[in-house]
């Protein structure tokens, strides 16, 4: 005990020890009670917020930081058989105003300056910025990248600029009708954009979890991320050449005779694959509600009929002699005017062409000559050819809304004897252009009919596991030497209506090559318009051409069909220069090396 | 021996006597185990604010890049447009009729077939055919 006093008594000695400060009890006490208030304070808090109102505090929580925010997918990209952009998803920026927000002395002034930004007027743009009803108010959607960049200089606090997905199409009205549009909630109307919506379109994603104010995820809280699969890329067959030359033609066309429309289809007979198609009027889809309904949600080459006229009759002579009902060499007397059950069905000018075979009847375009032969093939026979060739059902084509046209059918409910006749130059009887085309490919492609598509592939969106289109065999309606006869025969069609085009070239009004340096097959026709409350249209006719190129080996059956022409009713004056000058341009940039020896004098150029 | 008998400084002295009372402070018997466990208990806290603090300064990063990414990806899509405008025929026509070129005209066209003539041609880069006698050796 005395040693450890000692060595406390040493520092004691050496070092001044700490002065001791002696407190108040008092004052240690209240502060310890203060002490203890603002625990028991803290400690009632806690137990309030903690147990009390805890579910109604983890409730609210979770509902300003858990979120879940839609993965939207970006929709497909749709291209031509090249791989240019048809169809695209770009985001654009759209203009929304908080009112409340806005200084409303200014507000004139704004609307005005946003009213030269965005195109709109300026007392729309001010209802909307002096609207104390609604938070938050769309102005402009989809702007320009340029005009979102003004507005964004304007620094005005109440304008919120929010970027959404906007379709495009960089070609403008290029294959309008074929590609579609897609409406202002995302959804394809009309063509490849209606068709394959669902494809196209992709299916949404979602992420669930904690997010900030500013809408970032927290990312040490546990989140769900369900990603949103993009839609589908389709590449078409369109070869953008030939789509441009069919519609710069059909435009020319339709202003050169103010028709009501048309349309232009190129097939490729040897697989079916659909090079162009084009109908009048044209739309762009950009902007499609600035156009009828009718013309942005329909494509007549696919989705209107008409009666085709007497360019029918290549199917009336290939019905026969596939049923060798008649032959090549076979004769029938066109007297011009024949009487069947009281009516009376004459050729175009009722004049008498006498005794013609099947090449003459082409050659003319005898309605009776074709009656006579279609009276040898006999219905039934007919019929079943109609139904080979597709007629009376739609092709599968790979287009919304196909009609496959009207056949009164043999046996059925709506045939009557007069409508048989009537049939075998195209009358009583309604097909699509796109069946027309395809029927006549099958007389291109030696009797082999190929079912038409649009679709060369749909590829993953990252364009990789992609699908190709294998071509199908619609059918086999005539055999070989068959098509290979009518083929002689609509060659010697063609070259009967070259003088529309060459004769005021050249001054030759006799038969000559309608495109020079090639054997192209062609028959025209002038189809009567049925009225609603029947008969027929007495002053206005469509105009059309139906043929392949070349005759042999064929790389493009080409329709074209003038609606309505004002200045011709014939379908020789309106529509054979534009098969012509189609026709032509399609083989050179096919490089199809031109016979010299199919050059008449006066061709060469 | 020699020894020294002088006095130490008074300030040395004191050091000395409080690194020998020392041991005294840091006997602290059960104590020490509580501070222990405070101690490790404070170093894992540290450890989880550490690596909490890094993963959301890396989550913010991330949602950064993503920012970026989205924006790149919206600029890419412009440009995606903006060529595909460009790919237009109608487009490629008026220019090439501001640069003064006109479509060819038929006669313009020379077809060669190659198989016919049996001349594959020269293919571009070879060095073209002598015509010169061959030199004497």
């Amino acid at each position: 005990m005395a040693t450890s006093s000692t060595t406390r008594a040493e520092p004691r000695d050496v070092a001044a020890a700490p002065v001791r400060v002696r407190l108040a009890r008092w004052r240690i006490n209240a502060v310890l009670l203060i002490c203890l208030l603002l625990i028991g304070r803290i400690v009632l808090r806690l137990g309030e917020l903690q147990i009390v109102r805890h579910d109604e505090l983890r409730e609210q929580a979770y509902q300003e930081i858990n979120r879940q925010i839609p993965l939207l997918p970006t929709r497909g990209v749709i291209t031509d058989r090249l791989g240019n952009v048809l169809a695209m998803d770009v985001d654009r920026e759209s203009l929304w105003v908080i009112p409340s927000l806005i200084d409303q002395d200014d507000a004139p002034k704004l609307a005005l300056t946003l009213s030269a930004l965005v195109g709109k007027r300026p007392e729309e743009i001010l209802e909307a910025l002096t609207d104390q009803e609604h938070y938050w108010l769309p102005i402009a959607r989809w702007l320009d990248p340029k005009v979102s960049e003004q507005i964004e200089t304007l620094a005005e606090p109440g304008l919120r600029l929010q970027y959404e997905p906007r379709r495009v199409y960089p070609q403008g009205s290029l294959a309008a009708q074929v590609i579609g549009a897609v409406n202002y909630n995302g959804d394809g109307i009309g063509g490849l954009e209606g068709f394959f919506n669902d494809a196209l379109k992709g299916v949404s994603g979602s992420t669930e979890g904690q997010f900030d104010r500013a809408q970032k995820p927290i990312v040490i809280a546990p989140s769900r991320t369900v990603p949103a699969r993009n839609g589908v890329n389709i590449q078409t067959t369109l070869d953008p050449l030939i789509q441009y030359v069919i519609e710069r033609e059909l435009k020319l066309a339709v202003e050169q005779h103010s028709a009501d429309g048309g349309s232009i289809i190129v097939l490729d007979p040897r697989t079916g694959a659909i090079r162009g198609m084009a109908s009048w009027p044209f739309f762009d889809p950009n902007r499609y509600d600035d156009f009828p309904e009718k013309v942005f949600s329909s494509n007549p080459a696919v989705t209107d009929v008409y009666e085709p006229g007497s360019t029918f009759k290549m199917i009336t002579v290939a019905a026969g002699l596939q049923a060798r009902a008649f032959t090549a060499d076979t004769q029938v007397n066109d007297t011009g005017v024949v009487f069947r059950y009281d009516q009376s069905l004459s050729n175009w000018n009722s004049g008498a062409n006498g005794m013609l075979d099947p090449q003459k009847v082409l050659y003319y375009s005898s309605n009776v000559g074709a009656l006579h032969l279609n009276e040898l093939t006999g219905p039934e026979n007919f019929h079943k050819a109609l139904r080979e060739f597709g007629f009376g059902q739609a092709t599968g084509v790979e287009l919304g809304g196909e009609s496959g046209g009207i056949v009164n059918s043999w046996g059925g409910p709506s045939f009557n004897d007069l409508n048989f006749l009537t049939n075998a130059y195209g009358q009583g009887i309604s097909a699509s252009p796109l069946q027309m085309v395809q029927a006549a490919g099958a007389i291109a492609n030696d009797g082999v009919m190929m079912k038409p598509y649009i679709v060369e592939q749909v590829c993953e969106a990252d364009n990789t596991n992609c699908t190709p289109t294998a071509p199908v065999v619609a059918g086999r309606p005539i055999e070989p030497g068959v098509a290979w006869t009518i083929r002689r025969m609509l060659v010697h069609s063609a070259n009967h209506y070259a003088p529309v085009v060459w004769g005021p070239v050249n001054g030759d009004y006799g038969d000559q090559w309608l495109v020079p340096g090639y054997e192209v097959a062609a028959k025209t026709g002038t189809s009567s318009i049925p009225l609603d409350g029947g008969g027929y249209d007495p002053s206005y006719t469509i105009g059309s051409v139906l043929g392949f190129g070349p005759a042999d080996g064929a790389h493009f059956v080409v329709l074209v069909k003038i609606d309505r022409p004002k200045d011709d009713i014939w379908g020789v004056g309106t529509a054979i220069p534009v098969f012509q000058k189609v026709m032509d341009e399609l083989l050179r940039y096919e490089r199809i090396p031109p016979d010299p020896a199919l050059v008449s004098p006066g061709q060469e150029q | 021996m020699a020894v020294n008998t002088q006095r130490m400084s008074p300030s040395i002295e004191g050091a000395r006597v409080r690194r020998l009372a020392l041991p005294r402070y840091l006997r602290l018997d059960g104590g020490r185990f509580l501070l222990g466990l405070v101690f490790i208990l404070c170093l894992m806290s540290l450890i989880v604010l550490v690596q909490t603090g890094s993963v959301a300064t890396k989550g913010y990063a991330i949602s950064a890049l993503e920012e970026q990414k989205v924006a790149l990806t919206r600029e890419r899509s412009l440009f995606q447009e903006r060529v595909a405008r460009a790919q237009s025929l109608e487009r490629i026509r008026r220019r090439a009729e501001q640069l003064g070129l006109r479509p060819i005209t038929k006669d313009q066209v020379r077809y060669v077939d190659l198989e016919e003539t049996g001349d594959r041609g020269q293919e571009i880069g070879a060095r073209a055919p002598s015509t010169a006698p061959p030199e004497e050796p």
